[in-house]
């Protein structure tokens, strides 16, 4: 951390004289690994950077991409049961972005489409216009439910500038996220384009016992369900054997 | 104080979890049930998947089966010829239930289908107890029927002698039971003790006294071969989460036990009955009333 800090504080004081030859964004994480082990409850990785050009900072963190079916409930009979349903395929089941004014002050529709900036650009939306009130109905429902699992935030978080040039983040990972691969993109933006670009990834995975017994259950399931059953018939036995003698 | 569990892949509260587990056992110790019809719907409730909670459930009732039924064996109280009948159709009932649990899941009826399953038996076994609680508690000497018992015993081919339980039964029952408890066990994450002894000793005819040692030796062999197929296919069976419910029902039981046997049986019966009709109104009420989320996400998975 110190070197970290070390490092932007020498880049931003040797960066502005020498404008010309410097990259003009410089950005570093404060851990590229989440490890799951049976402590863990969620954590958070902080972000720091530094500009050495004009514009706005956009931070998107994309979590692995999954295919999603959602289902409506409707009532049948008096009972609700799942009736109609849409399918998203290719969606990151986490996201997030980080800005340092709201997106909407930044106004660069089509760039944001191509870079995939915001929850909007996540889902391609159906060409037929006839059908865009469903659609916009169940990516509604999909961002709903992603905020309520923590996976998406409702609003993006705030990015804050320490002077001109040096800025941070704080990015929440819940314990709900998925294992997988990350990625971590910082763009610069300036008059509608990008003028700095650094992406970096972010490694996602069980650890310890947590890893051992999902590793098992998946590469041997027979013999991870006979070491369930064995434990369970064990565990049994072992309490009755106490019953009998208290 | 907080766990992260591999296969739930959910961080939960380890006391919430352990007090559950002793929930669950204090149920098997007060009134000899395998507390599975309390775990599975608290475990959803709790944020983990019906396909965990019904597979990890499975996995943990094998545990408490497997305590009450070596204190019955012990008195001699298993009748292992009826029980391996029993068997045979469990076995190939609990495997066609995980079949069908996946094409639910599939087609996305897996909640209702839970739900439906506990409101329905819950709600019927749970009618009948209460009606045989208060007849007793009244003391009118209501005496159950046993219609169903003149209905088929006679009737049905394959007759075999079963001299532990001085009955002579069709094979065709015992296999029947079996396989309908099997598929129930598969689809709702309980031993099937709810269904297994009245079945035994309504339409078997079975003494009381053999009724739930055989049954346990039962439900150890389903749960066991649900927990097994569960791994397999769905790979669905959270080890850990079985270890903590396992631990807290050890203590659970133990507890249970003492309350048994303190209080006279038709309270306890009554308070069984209480316990399973409130769970099956509020199951009913959750499919009745408008659901808080009306659309569901899940992954697709292949």
């Amino acid at each position: 951390m110190i070197r970290l800090i070390l490092f932007i504080l020498l880049s931003s004081a040797i960066g502005f004289p020498t404008c010309g030859f410097t990259t003009p964004l410089v950005a570093d994480l404060s851990q590229y690994r989440i490890e799951m082990d049976s402590g863990f409850n969620g954590t958070r990785i902080f972000l720091f950077g530094v500009r050495n050009d004009t514009g706005d900072v956009v931070v998107v963190i994309r979590g692995p991409e999954k295919d999603f079916i959602l289902r409506k409930k409707e009532p049948f009979m008096g009972i609700w049961i799942n009736q109609d349903r849409m399918k998203f395929f290719g969606v990151p089941d986490y996201y997030a972005v980080a800005v340092s004014k709201p997106l909407s002050d930044i106004e660069q529709d089509s760039l944001f489409r191509r870079l995939g900036i915001g929850q909007g650009t996540l889902i391609s939306p159906p060409s037929n216009p006839d059908k865009i009130s469903r659609f916009n109905e169940y990516s509604e429902a999909f961002f709903q439910h992603q905020q309520k699992r923590r996976l998406y935030t409702p609003s993006p978080i705030a990015l804050t500038f320490m002077g001109e040039t040096l800025f941070k983040t704080t990015i929440e990972f819940p314990d709900t996220i998925p294992p997988g691969n990350y990625t971590a993109e910082i763009y610069l933006i300036a008059d509608g384009d990008v003028v700095g670009m650094q992406s970096t990834p972010i490694r996602v995975s069980k650890s310890g016992v947590d890893a051992f017994l999902y590793n098992y259950a998946h590469q041997s399931p027979v013999l991870y369900g006979i070491t369930a059953i064995v434990l369970a018939l064990s565990a049994g036995w072992f309490a009755s054997r106490i019953f009998e003698k208290s | 104080m907080n766990i992260y569990l591999p296969i739930a892949e959910m961080s939960v509260n380890i006391f919430a979890i352990l007090g559950l587990g002793a929930a669950a056992g204090m149920l098997s110790g007060m009134f000899g049930v395998g507390g599975g019809f309390l775990l599975t719907p608290l475990l959803i409730f709790l944020g983990v998947s019906p396909s965990v909670s019904v597979a990890t459930s499975a996995n943990q009732i094998i545990a408490s089966s497997v305590s009450g039924f070596s204190s019955h064996w012990r008195r001699g109280n298993v009748d292992f010829k009826l029980g391996w009948f029993l068997l045979a159709g469990g076995v190939v009932g609990s495997t066609l239930g995980v079949a069908l649990f996946r094409w639910l899941k599939q087609i996305g009826h897996v909640d209702l289908v839970i739900s439906l399953s506990y409101v329905t038996f819950l709600g019927l076994i749970g009618g009948v107890m209460a009606r045989e609680s208060y007849h007793a508690l009244r003391k009118n000497g209501h005496k159950p029927t046993s219609m169903l018992q003149w209905a088929f015993t006679d009737k049905l081919p394959y007759k075999i002698e079963f001299p532990r339980s001085k009955r002579t039964i069709s094979m065709i029952l015992p296999i029947g039971i079996g396989c309908f408890v099997g598929v129930m066990v598969s689809l709702m994450g309980i031993g099937g003790g709810f269904f297994l002894v009245p079945a035994m000793i309504y339409i078997l005819g079975m003494p009381t006294v053999m009724v739930i040692g055989t049954s346990l030796f039962q439900i150890i062999f389903i749960t066991a071969n649900v927990t097994l197929l569960q791994a397999i296919t769905t790979q669905t069976v959270d080890i850990l989460l079985a270890l903590l419910l396992l631990s807290g029902s050890v203590f659970g039981a133990q507890f249970g036990i003492r309350i048994g046997t303190k209080l006279p049986g038709e309270y306890l019966r009554a308070m069984l009955a209480a316990l399973v009709l409130g769970i099956a109104i509020k199951l009913a009420i959750g499919l009745l009333a408008v659901p808080t989320e009306i659309y569901s996400v899940s992954q697709i998975d292949d």
